[in-house]
């Protein structure tokens, strides 16, 4: 049980400051539970579908199946490759990072690196949810915005880091 | 439900049953251990689903337009958007609960500017992680990554309202 609490430590307070809430503002309180709730259970297909795809992804095309297809290939395509497939891989970025890291003692380019983590910021999974919440268009202009600077991010922080003499650890 | 939105859901779970149908083929055990892992990991993420849009209840019903507008509306300049990649970039939480905080914000009088900065940093820019980061690629990589970062998530929101509402401010 204390496991599982510490595991869900923000869920408890949301739920908690929820019911503090209740007790001075009912009526308000209750209209926020309602809101919340018609909108989860709108979202709840979307998100079903997003768990799965992720899971089937995940599987059938892991960061590892990833790294072979970067290969040699490095030139400023390869580049803009990396920052398509690294907006394939989901989860939290910070989960990825040891993979990444053993990316760049295998010897790929920084850039490539660095693009796959700029695209990071779009899961090729989630965009349909995405798009549900913010619309079409928002969600497409950012899209192709993201993963233009991935690849200028991924040339820059390659830049800047041979210069700074950067070694892998 | 908003129409297109029922086709684009319809769209996906066609797409999701036809990716288990390919791996089903492919690798049997594969496919369904990628069945059990979204369904553990929808289960593992309901909770947190659960708070974060009974949060998102509580700040449409609470928090009072004019605070949104006056932070990150109309007319508040580079301000506005400065404010929207700061508290994107201390916020951390899966790309679930960052849509509906995006879209509530919009619908509270946000810019389309400061709002694709506020996702963008809270997908790329990772200040609680930040050590963790430091760790697996040094410090070296992890500033000019993270300073990258930011500054890509105050250019690509800049250039979506440009896009979209014909102003960034």
């Amino acid at each position: 049980m204390k496991k599982y609490i510490k595991k869900h430590l923000f869920e408890f307070l949301t739920f908690i400051f929820t019911g503090i809430l209740f007790v001075f503002y009912p009526d308000k309180t209750l209209a926020a539970v309602k809101e919340g709730a018609i909108l989860l259970l709108k979202m709840l297909p979307m998100f079903l579908c997003v768990v799965f795809f992720s899971s089937f992804l995940a599987l059938f095309l892991s960061p590892k199946t990833i790294q072979k297809y970067l290969g040699k290939e490095s030139g400023f395509w390869g580049i803009v490759v990396a920052a398509i497939l690294g907006t394939v891989i989901v989860g939290p970025l910070w989960i990825l990072f040891p993979l990444f890291e053993t990316l760049l003692k295998k010897g790929a380019r920084i850039s490539i690196v660095g693009a796959m983590v700029g695209a990071f910021a779009i899961k090729t999974p989630w965009i349909p949810y995405a798009i549900s919440f913010l619309g079409l268009k928002f969600i497409l202009i950012s899209v192709i915005l993201i993963l233009g600077y991935a690849v200028l991010e991924g040339l820059l922080m390659e830049k800047i880091l041979l210069k700074v003499n950067y070694q892998p650890k | 439900m908003d129409k297109s939105l029922l086709l684009m859901l319809v769209a996906y779970g066609v797409l999701v049953v036809a990716s288990y149908f390919y791996a089903f083929k492919k690798d049997e055990n594969k496919a369904k251990k990628g069945i059990l892992k979204g369904w553990k990991q929808f289960l593992n993420q309901i909770p947190l689903l659960v708070a974060i849009f009974l949060l998102v209840g509580i700040f449409d019903k609470f928090v009072p337009k004019s605070i949104v507008i006056n932070l990150v509306g109309k007319g508040k300049g580079f301000m506005s958007v400065l404010r929207a990649s700061i508290l994107g970039s201390i916020i951390m939480g899966p790309a679930s609960s960052a849509y509906p905080f995006g879209a509530v914000l919009l619908n509270k009088g946000a810019t389309i500017a400061a709002t694709a900065v506020f996702l963008d940093a809270w997908v790329m820019v990772g200040v609680v992680t930040f050590p963790f980061e430091v760790s697996v690629f040094g410090k070296k990589f992890a500033v000019i990554r993270n300073v990258l970062a930011f500054v890509g998530a105050i250019v690509v929101g800049i250039i979506t309202g440009l896009l979209i509402a014909g102003s960034a401010f």
